[in-house]
């Protein structure tokens, strides 16, 4: 399997590591979510027969963590986008 | 017997003009260059090559290509042993020694033949009914027993001296197949001006060419196919790869294919036995053409039956007469050309067409005197040992033969089309299963295609070829002339999946050659329930061998069908998955076998170690020192001498394989107050300090020191097993979390060599070689941080203690790392400074009631540790909010604690549990266990570290420490796990 | 004070791979080798004037490039990178850490295949990239220079990386 990774291009399965559900966000005020929005933070996961954006760092590469859109049945890709959000301008 | 009696005088593909002398069974024999070794066997009369899986019955050479089930060989001797090697694929060189499988004492008289006599005891799933009482004689006789008997060749116990080699190959269209289709996509590819790659699994090009008498605009088809393959190989965009299959089809385009570069020469040390491909492609043409299939009748398996394709193979490409008075038992007229093809070598051809004659359009090209029998089959042939008679049915007329050519039908060969999951259609015009949707990036041409009028092959790859390569992008400059083939009858096929009615033994009319499979089994499993593709194949193993039932599945499915009254489309196929045909473990592991498997990591300091005696431990994929035994010293007493010279005087270890982080920016102190437990933003600079990271869940990840070298300049320690999983981790938390602090960071790992310093002398040590800087102890107090240069080279010196004593870790740009260390072991001499490895450090930082790696399990939380007063209760950080979690903060948590047995010279393991109660086992009586177990010299007997249900409540309790796999059980006590200088005055002196 | 000692290769004592026709093996030795990792908000003046000052710099990632110099040191480099940079970039020394193996000839993209699935032949010249042979992380660097290659490996990883190109040859 390639992963698309957008700044080096397609690259082996085996240059990267998988980092798990991309859809859950940390609680953007850690100090007063409850503990239903923790636990479901960090425990609660959809397990989708079919698109599933996820997150992968392409530890073997750039090292950038990625945001990749997956079909859980057939691996093809549709997106893969940096994690990290662009607007600061730091692609040269 | 003479010399190669069934040769024929003229014909055939194979060099002539030399002989080569080659080996079977311990018989001398000669061959041609050119032959594979079935195709030399025949050529001197062989045809018996092995028996069967389970009966032993005698079996023969059965085709000419990968899908051979019956000539299975064992190749060479020693290392070089290579068991089930079909016949058919092996090219014979000068020397080749071979031998047939699966008998004893002798191929021609195999004393498990008995076994054919037993065959009502061994029918499909016998196993789950027979063997079963008394229950004892399982384990003692009857699956030893078994055992024995399973099996087909035999592997050597020795190791295979060849080697093997790994490569990676980029195209833009992969062609698997270089018979007529596959040639002429590549050709079409290629004059796009696409990259092609194509590979083959035979010696030459041609495909099925290489065995037909058939003309291609005026000349022989084989030599037709070799002038494209020339032209093919003169294009730079082309790569051509013969002796190649390409086994297995995986996601993202990826191909995993293996070349036979060196099976057929004799094996020499330069030349790499195999070389396994991975191959990068956009687009996939399947020329894998098709592979015929038996009919189904009682004795189909006897030595002297074969595929009617395969003879004629055997005729037009090796120049051999595998018989001289042929049966040709078909459903279709494609084996009429091998009536043809036989009846023009010599050999008298009777045809048994199971087809009325009004629905034959083939009979033409036969020769006259051929006689033909329409409408009928043969039920049955006779002949143990080699076949001698046909008997047909519903005529009852009889038939002498020596060789019985059958032909059910061809099978499109789809398994790369369907290996990444795409399910085959069942065709019923063509009485096939199709790959309908192959997706975007694939297409089929030709057999694999189920097209079979030569001229259509040819136009079909064509343009599949020019498709593929508009794929690509490189649109095709035009069409270029097709050429023409000689016309030749249409398939025609009527299904015929087993002979009907008079079957006299439907146990002998075989399915699955391979795994001796019969119509009987498939009968059984149908009765018992199992009737299902799915379930019959793993009931009766039909297609589980290792040709994975090439020449069994179709008729299966037809004979499986038909028991249950249903049309096929409703029967489904099984899966098909990589791998295609056997690839040897040696071509998958390439280079990477022994020392090579994968990498080792040394430090800068790894040469002075290996000199001085050092013994190594993995740690990772590390090497580092576990202890530098003396002479007549053993592992204990190194390491007892080696703690004891620290903690009496000075000692020095290497501990370069620590993650080191370099940190940037102003939101550095920022970023790791969100990352760890404790607060760093505020500390001043030229300090250290301890820090523990959580993962989200509240559990402990990792500890290590965190320095800060200037204002915005920082400097972290992780532990060596977790430092690329810390920076992946920082780098998650900076890139998603908090894109917006003003942070840079890297690994600088490699970048420093590290070493530690450590007892009471080592101040004085240091002295005698730091230069620039004053390490007083008010200078240079617990925890500062330093810079000086040793022996010319710049040292960062942070006074740090993982031992307990006094202690500094040297840092140095690790191109000076042996130097600097051998500074300071010079300058250590007058105190006797000794090097100490993992061990003793593991030692004296139990003594000190350090957690590490063992405590840090990932079910244990800051506060189980005892470390919950480092945690800030004023900022956020990873895991500070699961912390708090009702199940996380009870009294009764495994909380750590020290031990040490009541018996002064009693010992215990890591990982035993602490019981209440003697005696009394079971998963709920465990109060905790033993996470590290050493011997203290310090205190002169063993102590641990343990995880205790309340276990701070529970000082100066006794409990058993409970190991029943040593079959241990030893009384502890619980004590604070700090055994020595409680209060740490030795590191703050 | 004794002088500055010259940093110890990770290869001393291990042999180098025999050269071969149409393919050189040979370690560069002292070449610098600093990371930087931009800010955010700023990205970095022109680059261009660096190669003629004796330093190669390439985008490695996003936000982040590898430069290397055979003619000036750590402090040289650095310098000569802070005046294009200015504040915008945290500069890291990576030079102990790793060693440059530069292989060069026309076998050098068949060698390389061996160990890696990158379609190396499309790597733009004078770019470089980080991936993994053989389990090994490496930063490959593409000339100018037709067929010359610069691999970057980290220093622990050194004899084993040799052992692979020796077998690879």
């Amino acid at each position: 399997m390639r992963i698309p990774c957008p700044w080096c291009g397609d690259r082996p399965l085996s240059e990267f590591t998988y980092g798990g559900d991309a859809s859950k966000k940390r609680p953007k005020h850690p100090e007063k979510a409850s503990a239903e929005a923790w636990l479901d933070y960090v425990y609660l996961r959809d397990n989708p027969a079919g698109k599933h954006t996820e997150y992968w760092h392409h530890s073997g590469g750039c090292r950038a963590w990625l945001k990749v859109t997956r079909d859980t049945r057939s691996h093809e890709i549709s997106k893969a986008v940096l994690a990290r959000p662009q607007s600061d301008g730091a692609r040269s | 017997m003479s010399r190669q009696s069934n040769r024929l005088h003229q014909g055939g593909l194979i060099d002539r003009t030399r002989e080569i002398s080659f080996t079977f069974d311990g018989r001398a024999l000669t061959a041609h260059p050119g032959d594979t070794l079935s195709s030399a066997l025949l050529a001197n009369g062989i045809h018996l090559t092995g028996r069967s899986f389970k009966y032993h019955r005698p079996r023969g050479i059965y085709t000419a290509g990968a899908e051979e089930p019956n000539a299975l060989v064992t190749l060479g001797n020693g290392g070089r042993t290579a068991p089930n090697t079909p016949a058919t694929m092996v090219e014979v060189y000068e020397g080749l020694e071979a031998h047939s499988q699966n008998r004893w004492p002798s191929l021609k008289f195999d004393l498990l033949a008995v076994n054919s006599l037993l065959k009502p005891f061994f029918p499909a799933g016998f196993y789950y009914k027979t063997f079963m009482w008394p229950r004892s004689f399982w384990y003692r006789l009857y699956e030893p027993m078994i055992r024995r008997a399973a099996g087909l060749g035999t592997l050597a116990n020795e190791s295979d001296p060849d080697h093997y080699e790994k490569a990676h190959a980029q195209c833009d269209v992969l062609i698997v197949g270089a018979g007529p289709a596959g040639l002429m996509a590549a050709r079409e590819a290629a004059h796009s001006g696409t990259s092609v790659l194509l590979a083959d699994d035979h010696s030459f090009p041609g495909g099925h060419l290489t065995g037909e008498a058939i003309e291609i605009d005026g000349q022989p088809c084989a030599p037709w196919a070799a002038g494209i393959s020339d032209e093919l190989k003169d294009m730079e965009n082309v790569r051509l790869i013969q002796r190649t299959t390409v086994y297995g089809r995986y996601d993202g385009m990826t191909f995993g294919a293996v070349e036979r570069v060196g099976d057929h020469l004799v094996p020499d040390s330069a030349t790499p036995r195999q070389r396994s491909w991975t191959i990068h492609a956009k687009q996939l043409i399947n020329a894998t053409g098709a592979i015929e299939r038996p009919l189904v009748f009682t004795g189909n398996d006897r030595p002297g039956v074969m595929l009617a394709g395969a003879a004629r193979v055997y005729v037009n490409r090796f120049g051999v007469l595998p018989g001289r008075n042929v049966v040709v038992f078909t459903n279709n007229d494609d084996a009429y050309r091998t009536a043809r093809d036989l009846s023009q070598a010599g050999a008298t051809v009777t045809l048994v067409d199971s087809r009325a004659e009004e629905k034959v359009s083939a009979r033409g090209i036969l020769p006259e005197h051929v006689e033909v029998h329409f409408g009928q089959c043969i039920s049955k042939v006779k002949g143990r040992s080699h076949v001698h008679r046909a008997m047909l049915a519903p005529s009852g007329t009889e038939l002498d033969c020596d060789l019985v050519c059958v032909s059910g039908g061809w099978t499109p060969s789809l398994h790369l089309l369907s290996h990444v999951g795409h399910r085959p259609i069942w065709d019923e015009a063509r009485t096939c299963f199709l790959m309908k949707e192959p997706g975007n990036d694939a297409r089929a041409a030709g057999g694999a295609a189920a097209t079979f009028d030569l001229n259509e092959v040819l136009s079909e790859g064509a343009k599949a070829g020019r498709a593929a390569a508009k794929s690509c992008g490189h649109g095709s400059p035009g069409n270029s002339k097709l050429p023409k083939a000689e016309n030749l009858p249409a398939y025609a096929l009527e299904p015929l999946w087993r002979v009907p009615g008079s079957v006299s033994r439907a146990d002998a009319a075989f399915v699955d050659l391979q795994n001796d499979v019969t119509v009987a089994d498939l009968e059984l499993a149908q009765r018992e329930g199992f009737g299902h593709a799915e379930h019959a194949k793993r009931y009766t193993t039909l297609g589980m061998a290792t040709d994975q039932g090439k020449l069994a599945n179709m008729n299966a499915l037809g004979i499986l069908a038909e028991l249950q009254g249903c049309p096929i489309a409703e029967t489904g196929t099984t899966t098909f998955r990589p791998l295609t045909a056997p690839v040897a473990f040696g071509a998958i592991a390439g280079q990477t076998r022994g020392k090579a498997f994968r990498p080792v990591r040394h430090s800068a300091m790894h040469h002075w170690h290996e000199i001085h005696n050092a013994v190594f431990t993995h740690a990772g994929l590390w090497m580092r020192p576990y202890y530098y035994p003396r002479k007549g010293e053993d592992f204990a007493a190194a390491v007892k001498r080696e703690v004891l010279s620290v903690r009496s005087s000075v000692g020095m270890v290497d501990v370069s394989t620590l993650g080191k982080i370099e940190l940037k920016g102003p939101d550095a102190g920022v970023f790791l107050d969100r990352l760890y437990i404790n607060s760093f933003s505020r500390m001043r600079v030229n300090r250290a300090r301890y820090g523990v990271m959580l993962r989200e869940d509240g559990m402990v990840f990792d500890d290590g020191t965190v320095s800060r070298l200037g204002p915005d300049h920082y400097f972290i320690t992780v532990t060596t097993a977790n430092a690329s999983a810390v920076m992946q981790h920082m780098e998650f938390c900076h890139q998603v979390h908090w894109p917006q602090l003003d942070v840079q960071f890297c690994t600088v790992s490699e970048a420093w060599a590290a070493m530690a310093v450590a007892g009471p002398n080592s101040r004085d040590v240091l002295a005698r070689t730091v230069k620039g800087l004053k390490l007083d102890n008010d200078t240079f107090p617990f925890m500062a941080v330093g810079e000086g240069t040793i022996a010319g080279a710049p040292a960062r010196i942070f006074r740090i203690s993982f031992s307990g004593e006094l202690a500094y870790e040297v840092y140095t740009p690790a191109g000076f790392g042996a130097g600097v260390w051998e500074a300071i072991m010079e300058a250590g001499k007058p105190d006797g400074i000794t090097s100490y490895g993992t061990e003793a450090m593991t030692v004296m930082r139990t003594e000190k009631g350090h957690v590490a790696g063992p405590e840090l399990d990932g079910r244990t939380t800051a506060a189980d540790l005892g470390l919950g007063q480092m945690m800030s209760t004023r900022k956020d950080f990873i895991g500070r909010w699961m912390t708090d979690r009702s199940g996380l903060a009870g009294k009764d948590r495994l909380q750590l604690v020290g031990l040490k047995p009541v018996r002064v010279d009693e010992t215990f393991h890591m990982g035993a549990h602490l019981v209440n109660d003697q005696g009394v086992t079971g998963v709920d009586v465990s109060q905790g266990h033993i996470t590290t177990s050493v011997y203290s010299p310090t205190c002169g007997h063993f102590i641990g570290l343990a995880l205790l249900r309340s276990g701070r409540a529970r000082s100066g309790e006794q409990l058993y420490a409970v190991s029943p796999l040593h079959d241990e059980s030893v009384t502890v006590e619980v004590v604070n796990p700090v055994f020595t200088d409680p209060n740490g005055e030795k590191m703050r002196g | 004070m004794a002088d500055k000692p010259t940093p110890q290769s990770p290869l001393k004592r291990h042999s180098q791979p025999a050269p071969q026709p149409g393919l050189s093996v040979e370690e560069v030795p002292g070449m610098t080798q600093v990371q930087v990792i931009l800010r955010k908000h700023k990205g970095p003046g022109p680059l261009e004037g660096l190669a003629k000052d004796g330093v190669s710099i390439c985008t490695t990632g996003p936000g982040e490039f590898w430069a290397f110099s055979e003619q000036h040191d750590t402090h040289g480099t650095e310098k000569r990178l802070g005046k294009v940079l200015g504040e915008s970039a945290s500069l890291f020394d990576q030079s102990h850490g790793r060693l440059v193996l530069r292989i060069e000839g026309p076998g050098a993209l068949e060698v390389l295949a061996r160990g890696t699935p990158l379609d190396l032949a499309k790597m733009p010249a004078a770019s470089a990239t980080h991936t993994v042979i053989e389990h090994i992380p490496v930063l490959i660097a593409r000339h100018r220079t037709t067929g010359r290659y610069d691999i970057s490996v980290p220093r622990s990883y050194a004899v084993s990386f040799i052992a692979w190109l020796a077998e690879a040859i």
